[in-house]
């Protein structure tokens, strides 16, 4: 399978910047890789669709700059859109949520993608041909342009699959869409463009929407009760150690 | 006729009766009666209690058991006053529960119920305070104690707690039928409220996993066209508690992964080679 890279940076960069951006790209990934410049005021469609015109791959995955790739997704992602024709898209799922059971590639309709966080970035493999009968991605959208994406290939009758497993390795948060920032009113704007555009589909799938997020927000809680009690553990472990250290010391010194 | 009338279902309870009726009978506000509506309680203990009650202000009704659900009803039924307390068994009232929430009532004739903030007390120490029960805000979580001053004429008005939601949140499902139905609600905030909080808890148990989500979806069911009135709100409001929880939990296992376990696995290199160094000591070497 050839892979290539197209590394798309905003913000007007100079010819000197992307040429050292380039260089220092190659060095780290062993590929071809090709550095786009868009000016300062690119949506993230629109420098989606720059790497689109710049790609000649079947299948594209968008990585933001601030995310590392797991490295168990791309490759079974891609084996599955290989093997179906009909599939538009192949998903995965966010690191942090624990996954929902040892499950293989299931299909993804739009209730299962309505009920993931609408503006967290998952991972997900397209197929180009979908993507180009739908149009690339929307432009307009100030975020969510993935989901709008995968909604509208749905929606002209492609299919959809999700890998559950992490398709990202922790994304450090502090970057645009952490939970302090979703609190914003542009991220509530983005959201509300997002709904708008697709009010219809979503009350289709209110239901399913819902419960969906509500199963998320409940593995997280186990998952953060789980981390919780790892915690208490090892603090434990770390006072009995320290216990041990001063008898030892004590031992020693009364010698 | 008194003014507020205090509901308690009791099922096999007794141990923590008293308790709860103190914290009732300890209110600075006293025109209230209790009526503690026995839900065919089988465990000696509690039918001995109730057998000899003697409060003032208070009358037992006895039923079969039926569940919460119906001994709530069975109260509402016999209940006398313009306000109503959902107040369970096992619960405790800060002494002046009723002064505060009543007020609100007594000052807003447009108002359904008072509700407060609440501590949680048993197996669980935290304190729960809600900011809005507006109709959004109380579709996506239950933002209303079960406690909650509520007027009797509001609670007849949606004919009561929904038998069909014996299983749990019969009490989200009351509030939710009168906010949408247009009744308006208030949290007093401040620390009003006792809940005690075990494994055993019904709250506990309708909070699980699948059990929660089966009750969720039955709300999603009865109460669909609020939900769809108001579908993008509570859809954000739930990306973002996703995202809040996501983020605590990538801080959570950085700590673990960057500084405890390393710090852990520092202390045992340091304990063994302490041995090694008291070992060798004590060898003469």
């Amino acid at each position: 399978m050839r892979r290539a890279l197209s590394a798309i940076v905003d913000g007007a960069p100079s010819e000197a910047e992307r040429a050292r951006l380039g260089e220092a790209l190659v060095r780290l990934t062993a590929r071809d890789v090709e550095v786009v410049a868009l000016p300062a005021a690119a949506s993230p469609g629109a420098a989606r669709n720059a790497a689109l015109r710049a790609s000649r791959g079947e299948l594209v995955a968008f990585l933001d700059g601030d995310e590392r790739c797991a490295s168990t997704f791309l490759e079974p992602a891609c084996r599955l859109l290989e093997r179906r024709p009909r599939a538009g898209f192949v998903t995965s799922w966010l690191d942090g949520v624990p996954a929902q059971g040892d499950r293989p590639a299931r299909p993804c309709g739009a209730g299962e993608l309505l009920g993931r966080p609408w503006l967290l970035h998952v991972p997900t493999v397209l197929a180009r041909a979908a993507l180009d009968a739908v149009g690339g991605f929307d432009e307009a959208l100030p975020a969510g342009e993935e989901l709008d994406a995968c909604l509208r290939i749905l929606e002209s009758g492609g299919e959809g699959a999700a890998i559950e497993a992490p398709g990202l390795r922790a994304r450090p948060f502090g970057g645009a869409l952490d939970g302090k920032s979703l609190a914003s009113d542009e991220a509530r704007r983005a959201a509300r463009a997002l709904f708008d555009k697709h009010a219809a589909v979503v009350l289709r799938h209110l239901d399913a929407a819902l419960l969906g997020k509500e199963r998320t927000l409940r593995d997280l809680s186990v998952e953060a009760t789980r981390l919780d009690g790892r915690r208490v553990e090892l603090e434990r472990r770390l006072g009995e150690l320290d216990a041990d250290l001063a008898r030892i010391a004590r031992a020693r010194g009364e010698r | 006729l008194p003014r507020i009338s205090i509901i308690t279902p009791c099922w096999n309870h007794g141990r923590f009766l008293d308790e709860a009726l103190g914290s009732a009978l300890a209110q600075t506000r006293d025109d209230f009666e209790i009526l503690v509506v026995d839900d065919g309680s089988t465990d000696p203990e509690t039918r001995a209690l109730l057998d000899g009650l003697e409060r003032p202000k208070t009358r037992v009704l006895r039923a079969e058991h039926r569940g919460v659900v119906a001994a709530r009803n069975l109260g509402l039924a016999e209940a006398t006053g313009d306000y109503l307390c959902f107040f369970d068994a096992d619960d405790r009232m800060d002494p002046r529960f009723l002064e505060r929430t009543a007020a609100r009532l007594d000052g807003d004739a447009g108002l359904a119920f008072a509700s407060c903030w609440v501590r949680l007390f048993g197996d669980e120490q935290w304190e729960w305070r809600p900011e809005s029960c507006e109709l959004p805000a109380l579709l996506g979580e239950c933002t209303v104690a079960t406690a909650a001053l509520v007027r009797r004429e509001a609670v007849r008005a949606v004919s009561g707690f929904d038998p069909a939601m014996e299983l749990g949140h019969e009490d989200w499902d009351l509030w939710l039928s009168i906010v949408a139905g247009g009744g308006r609600g208030a949290i007093v905030p401040e620390v009003l409220f006792h809940y005690r909080r075990s494994g055993a808890s019904r709250s506990t148990v309708a909070d699980r996993g699948a059990t929660y989500l089966e009750l969720f979806g039955d709300l999603l069911r009865k109460h669909a066209a609020a939900y769809r009135a108001h579908a993008f709100d509570v859809l954000w409001a739930k990306d973002r508690a996703i995202a809040v929880e996501l983020e605590q939990i990538v801080d959570g296992r950085r700590h673990l992964a960057e500084a405890l376990e390393p710090d852990v696995a520092a202390r045992e290199r340091a304990v063994a080679a302490a041995w090694r160094a008291l070992v060798d000591a004590k060898g003469g070497r």
